[in-house]
């Protein structure tokens, strides 16, 4: 029932500590700088990353959802601002927001709002799709142990509770009761009887599953560890490429370089050699696990040897 | 220059004030019922989420995030919302809402343990009438609170200037899902709600472990109530 599927790729096969550290910098790039040249920086890298992940057809999926979202924060920055200085449209006025005027700079900063937004979204796709929640949360352990117990918990009660419901509505569905038939004050009400039921057994099973843990001896020692992981050099490689383009953002952010001047007029796209090597570079950082998960695929050695 | 710092504060903010409520909750420490109880609940509001993602907005965690803080006060409440939106988004996808809705239904929970504490300092016939609309208006609002929660980080990130007018804008583009997800809970408390509330009254008695009295060859009597 997890979005997150355990399969053979390389991507999966990272600890949790590099994935994260991965994703964090291209959302936090994606969040603090507003460059349009290092959002494609960002942006190429992570397509490329869910290719490598088999996400793109997901991505495909989702990005129905997300262009509506992206489209409508668009309309919202045109409608709003009103800072640009090329006037494309003097559009009617609007109550309470005033004269609704299309400005080339609006219309620019929009599209660009839209691919921070593509940015952050298609990172959580792959976030979904290669982090393990397991992996996770036995990281997410080591800190905050009972908040581990209680996420494993609920985590492992949701897909049990779904299977109950299933179970009494097909018990009831064979005494002639039909759910799916009748308008729907009918549907509901021939549902009530079914949720107060679940709830009733599942708080009950909770009781039970209290003295359990309680049986089983649960917090009179340490923490019981079934498992270590230590890292590969494959972390090393996506930890170290993850930081170093860490670095490069910091650096345009400190520079002043990583962001773009849009109103009253738009300036030039490039600065500076530097800005331009800074970001060539921090692609092909960010390109580091794609090339790596190309390379485990098609190359035994390689894969042996990371 | 447009400002990008204020979305970076508010993000930190909020996983802050997560994180610190949860390192509040591992050093109270709790029994293994109460924790599976909060488990159990938090399953049941992630678990109500799924047959209703079709329906965009219309979502009864919130109502029943808000009747678990209710009975079982504030910081259960917390933990109930805040476990509810988590894990539901293993299944639903996580993204850069989970925080948001984690902080959202947790206030939603909060708000319901300062109802309930209301509740019982009242006295008089009304008391039972009051807190019933009360939880009804207020089921209501959260409709509308949880949308303007969930777009606060959207507006600061992606809308620029930062204005009253942007973020009206952009809380006006979820008005409609907003205003399914406020009228949705009121009914849902409205039917469902005292029903529910008992029930789970019931379980918190049970949670409650009280000892009889003993009497003493002195004649003195000792009282023995303790939460396990």
């Amino acid at each position: 029932m997890f979005i997150y599927k355990p399969r053979e790729i390389f991507l999966q096969s990272l600890q949790t500590l590099s994935i994260c550290t991965y994703l964090l910098v291209i959302v936090g790039g994606a969040v603090l700088l507003f460059h349009p040249l290092v959002l494609l920086a960002l942006l190429l890298p992570l397509v490329l990353a869910l290719a490598a992940a088999g996400g793109l057809a997901q991505w495909r999926k989702s990005l129905k959802y997300f262009l509506i979202m992206i489209f409508l924060s668009m309309i919202i920055n045109i409608t709003v601002n009103k800072m640009g200085a090329t006037v494309l449209w003097l559009g009617p006025v609007l109550p309470f927001f005033g004269r609704f005027i299309i400005t080339l700079e609006s219309l620019f900063f929009g599209l660009v709002m839209g691919c921070r937004l593509l940015i952050v979204f298609s990172a959580f796709i792959l976030y979904n799709l290669v982090l393990n929640p397991d992996r996770a949360l036995f990281a997410f352990a080591k800190i905050f142990p009972r908040s581990a117990m209680l996420v494993a918990l609920t985590a492992k009660t949701i897909p049990y509770l779904g299977q109950q419901m299933q179970r009494a509505a097909e018990i009831q569905q064979c005494r002639g009761i039909n759910y799916y038939r009748g308008n729907l004050a009918n549907r509901i009400n021939n549902r009530l009887p079914l949720i107060k039921v679940l709830f009733l057994s599942a708080l009950e099973d909770s009781f039970n599953l209290g003295e359990s843990i309680q049986a089983r001896a649960y917090g009179s020692g340490s923490r019981s560890c079934y498992f270590r992981s230590s890292p590969r050099p494959r972390d090393y490689f996506v930890l170290s490429a993850s930081l170093g383009a860490a670095l490069l953002l910091l650096w345009l952010l400190l520079k002043g370089e990583g962001s773009f001047q849009f109103f009253p007029r738009m300036r030039v796209l490039i600065l500076s050699g530097g800005q331009v090597a800074a970001m060539v570079y921090i692609c092909l950082l960010l390109l580091v696990p794609v090339l790596l998960s190309w390379g485990w695929s098609k190359w035994d050695y390689l894969k042996w040897k990371i | 220059m447009v400002d990008s710092q204020w979305s970076l504060y508010s993000l930190l903010i909020a996983v802050a004030g997560i994180g610190s409520f949860y390192l509040w909750y591992e050093r109270r420490g709790s029994s293994p019922r109460e924790m599976a109880l909060i488990a159990t609940l938090a399953a049941l509001a992630g678990l109500s989420r799924l047959p209703f993602a079709a329906v965009p907005g219309l979502q009864p965690t919130t109502f029943l995030v808000l009747i678990c803080g209710y009975v079982f006060g504030a910081a259960p409440g917390f933990l109930v919302g805040s476990m509810a939106a988590f894990t539901s988004n293993l299944f639903l996808g996580q993204g850069p809402w989970t925080p948001w809705q984690m902080i959202a239904w947790g206030l939603a929970g909060v708000c319901g343990g300062l109802i309930g504490l209301r509740k019982e300092k009242m006295n008089g016939k009304g008391k039972e009438m009051v807190s019933r609309w009360l939880l009804v208006s207020l089921a209501f609002l959260w409709g509308f609170i949880f949308g303007a929660i969930l777009n606060f980080w959207h507006w600061l990130t992606f809308i620029y200037p930062l204005t009253l007018h942007s973020y009206l804008a952009t809380l006006l583009i979820s008005i409609w899902f907003d205003a399914v997800h406020a009228v949705g809970n009121a009914l849902f408390v409205l039917f469902v709600g005292g029903e529910l509330i008992k029930l789970l009254t019931r379980f918190k008695r049970r949670l409650t472990v009280s000892g009889l009295p003993v009497e003493r060859l002195n004649g003195e009597v000792v009282h023995h109530e303790k939460n396990g």
